[in-house]
């Protein structure tokens, strides 16, 4: 999570999805891997690629491509999973996410950060957070959490959850 | 008159006169001489044969006197036989020849021949007496009983009276001597000498011949017999009865003596031997002389004979001389008459004959002669000749001009021809170049075939060489991907780090800047790598063009070496060609050079040929023609067919007129003739 407030500076993960820059605060990345053995899941959401085996921990994983209603794209050489922790129902949840590649981890100052235009993007303005203009490149400053945050997605989320995660949740 | 005969025919004439007279004399010759051979042949066959056979008789007696000779003394009967063959042979042929004799003796002679005949009878009767007298050969009969049986019975009687003789000896040593004894050995004695005395007798009967002293020999041998046998007789009457058988003995061995004895006597009283001689020298010695005389006769008749033959062939002899020699005289007149004739009309002909040698053709020939004669042929030959030698002066004239023009042309061809050859040698220097420069083309089309092939090896090889770099780059690629693939995963973990740094918060912060720098040079190499790739992906692109290139390339430089190949041997067969061309070229400069040189000699050849016709010229004035009495046409001409005298006639035309030019320009005082003009013929012949 970005606390604004505190911190005058600001670390992204920069990545590429269908030629447009994102990136998405460093806080919430667990690590990156490339992009392999994803085990398809039969009645999953079209956004839903597959689960992943992480060390023992089975991580569904997401394509933003289609949650941004963009056009599916082959899987390339460059194509890797960046692992995240998103909140669903106040837990620290692992997901991974597919992007086209990776790029850098970028660091400036908060400052810097535009707010994105009201209208003309491709991608929902909610999940936005802003924009940072990084060597030529515009980067798309993006809120996972809020991404994630999104009903549908909590509730599609939550079957994946199982019992446990319930359970949990109930307790 | 003589004139007209033709002097062939006078010459066979004269001749044949000769020759008839010659076999005339000889034919008397040969009949004289065989009368005179049929006159000696006469001579040797009458007279001369009839002397000869009248000595062959004479001969033939005498032989016969010494074969009987000869058959008295033989002693054996072999010897005898075989005489008597001689005789009889001898006889045989003494009668042939008087009969040939005989058939040869004129008529008048014949007398002569009988009278020879019977006395010839006469002698061979008396060899025919002594023949039979010989054959009795009663001497020798008379000496073999002698010396045989008679020696042997002598021989017995001797014993016996010598066995009695020792018999009373040994009886006298035994019984001592007695007068009876004493008495026998005187017989016995006496006995041995009367039989000895008795033995000699008989040998002398044996040889004696005269008839008076057998008489005498043949009493004493009968006295001696008679003593012998009183002997005998008183011998036995002495002795004892028991001497007796000894006595008979004795007795018996004298009887068988004295029987051969007589026989010897009989024998040798037959005399037959020298009776026969004795009658050989009485009546055939007088027989012989008789034959002999006529003999003689005979010989000198024939004599006589000869001597009148040989004085008739002397007189015949020398009655055929005395014609022969007047013959002889006649044939000598006859030849000298026409030797004469004769000579004196091949003098004349000489006389032309030296003439036409000397060059003279204008003779003058009389007429009146035969047509066959030698004088006519050589006043035809004169015509002839003259018309020859005009022919050949016009003739070497034109050869001498002719060949001057064929010398101007046979210079302009020998100028020409050698213009030819120098242009020729030109051409051949140019050919000669031209054929270097071939030589050479193809020299180097030679070494560019190499150089062609060279390359298309190499060509080859280079594009084996791109081959194998296209595949070592095809590896680079793959060794980059590797690369690439590890870049990446750099990248990664430095983005990782990154992260962790981050969020170890102030602490990460170097750590942060570790990462960016370890990811910044992971994305420096991965993109050196996809450089590389894309440089390596270019590069085997292009190799991968140039290796196909490389390998359409080395058929095209395959081609092109057989291309060049071909132009070399293009090349040389254009140099061989080019070898031949100058050859030929070379051949044909030296058949013009040799026709320049033939052009040459016969313009040298052309110039001689005119100075052997001015030569001609020359040699053709020695004869020396009257040009006024030159007859056009022999008399032959007149005489012979139309054809030939039209070809007289036509055949000079042409050469006519030449000659005219000809003449006028050697000898301005010259005479135009034409040969056409049959006038001058008909004024010039008689």
């Amino acid at each position: 999570m970005v606390t604004q407030d505190h911190v005058e500076t600001l670390q992204v993960l920069s990545f590429v999805l269908d030629g447009d820059y994102f990136a998405i605060g460093i806080d919430s990345i667990q690590e990156v891997i490339e992009y392999k053995n994803v085990t398809r899941v039969p009645r999953s959401p079209e956004f839903m690629q597959g689960v992943i085996n992480l060390r023992g921990q089975v991580i569904p994983v997401v394509d933003l491509r289609v949650l941004f209603s963009m056009e599916v794209a082959d899987v390339t050489l460059d194509t890797c999973i960046i692992i995240i922790d998103v909140d669903v129902e106040g837990e620290q949840n692992p997901i991974g996410i597919v992007a086209d590649s990776v790029k850098e981890v970028v660091e400036f100052d908060v400052s810097a950060i535009q707010a994105a235009p009201k209208i003309g993007l491709s991608v929902d303005n909610r999940f936005i957070y802003g924009m940072v203009e990084q060597e030529s490149n515009l980067l798309i400053l993006l809120s996972i959490q809020q991404v994630f945050d999104a009903d549908d997605i909590q509730q599609l989320l939550m079957p994946l959850e199982t019992a446990e995660g319930l359970e949990e949740a109930d307790a | 008159m003589l004139t007209k005969i033709n002097l062939n025919s006078l010459v066979i004439a004269g001749f044949s006169i000769l020759l008839i007279l010659l076999l005339l004399s000889g034919g008397y010759a040969v009949i004289s001489a065989s009368g005179l051979n049929d006159a000696l042949s006469n001579v040797i066959n009458g007279p001369a044969e009839r002397v000869k056979l009248a000595d062959r008789v004479k001969q033939s007696t005498l032989t016969l006197a010494g074969q009987s000779r000869k058959l008295i003394l033989a002693k054996s009967p072999e010897q005898m036989k075989r005489v008597q063959s001689v005789i009889d042979n001898e006889q045989q042929r003494l009668s042939e020849r008087l009969t040939a004799l005989d058939s040869i003796t004129p008529t008048s002679s014949k007398p002569r021949i009988a009278k020879i005949k019977s006395e010839i009878d006469l002698f061979n009767q008396t060899v025919d007496e002594v023949i039979a007298l010989a054959s009795l050969n009663s001497n020798a009969k008379a000496r073999e009983v002698s010396e045989n049986q008679g020696a042997e019975a002598f021989d017995a009687l001797l014993a016996v009276i010598n066995n009695i003789k020792t018999s009373i000896r040994e009886r006298a040593a035994r019984t001592g001597v007695t007068e009876a004894g004493q008495l026998q050995r005187t017989y016995l004695d006496n006995m041995s000498e009367l039989s000895a005395r008795l033995i000699r007798q008989e040998k002398n009967y044996i040889l004696a011949t005269n008839p008076q002293r057998l008489l005498d020999i043949e009493q004493e041998i009968n006295g001696l017999r008679t003593a012998i046998e009183a002997e005998i007789q008183k011998f036995s009457n002495s002795v004892t009865s028991s001497d007796i058988a000894a006595a008979n003995e004795l007795k018996s061995a004298k009887n068988t003596y004295v029987a051969y004895q007589k026989e010897v006597v009989d024998l040798s009283k037959e005399n037959g031997n020298n009776r026969a001689f004795k009658l050989l020298s009485e009546q055939g010695e007088a027989a012989i002389d008789n034959i002999e005389n006529l003999v003689s006769d005979i010989v000198q008749d024939n004599d006589t004979q000869l001597t009148e033959a040989i004085a008739a062939t002397d007189t015949e002899y020398v009655s055929i001389r005395r014609s022969l020699i007047i013959a002889a005289i006649v044939s000598l007149v006859l030849g000298v008459l026409i030797s004469f004739v004769v000579s004196k009309r091949l003098k004349e002909v000489s006389t032309i004959v030296a003439e036409i040698g000397q060059g003279n053709l204008n003779n003058v020939f009389r007429a009146g002669y035969s047509e066959k004669d030698i004088y006519t042929g050589l006043s035809n030959m004169n015509g002839k000749l003259t018309s020859i030698v005009s022919d050949i002066q016009q003739s070497a004239d034109n050869v001498s001009s002719g060949s001057s023009e064929l010398a101007s042309t046979g210079q302009q061809i020998a100028q020409g021809a050698t213009e030819q050859a120098a242009s020729l040698e030109e051409v051949a220097s140019s050919m000669e170049e031209m054929s270097s420069n071939i030589a050479h083309s193809a020299d180097n089309a030679r070494q560019t075939e190499s150089i062609a092939q060279q390359s298309a090896t190499e060509a080859k090889e280079s594009g084996d060489a791109v081959r194998n770099s296209v595949s070592a780059m095809q590896n680079i690629a793959e060794k980059i991907s590797i690369i690439e693939e590890i870049a990446r995963q750099t990248n990664l973990l430095a983005l990782n780090a990154a992260i962790e740094a981050a969020r170890a918060g102030e602490h990460g912060k170097g750590f942060t800047v570790v990462a960016a720098e370890v990811r910044k040079l992971a994305e420096r190499s991965q993109h050196a790598a996809s450089e590389i790739v894309d440089l390596s992906t270019e590069t085997l692109t292009v190799s991968e063009r140039a290796g196909q290139m490389l390998d359409s390339l080395v058929p095209n430089i395959q081609k092109t070496a057989e291309l060049v190949q071909e132009i070399s041997a293009a090349s040389v067969e254009q140099d061989k060609g080019a070898a031949e061309i100058n050859k030929a070229l070379q051949e044909l400069d030296q058949v013009v050079q040799q026709s320049a040189a033939s052009a040459e000699e016969m313009a040298s050849t052309s110039e001689q040929l005119s100075a052997q016709a001015q030569q001609l010229t020359a040699s053709m004035s020695f004869f020396t023609l009257d040009n006024n009495k030159r007859p056009p046409t022999p008399p032959m001409a007149r005489n012979g067919n139309a054809s030939r005298s039209s070809s007289y006639t036509s055949h000079p035309t042409a050469g006519g007129q030449q000659r005219t030019k000809t003449v006028s320009s050697n000898n301005s005082g010259g005479i135009d003739i034409s040969l056409d003009d049959d006038d001058g013929f008909v004024k010039y012949s008689n």
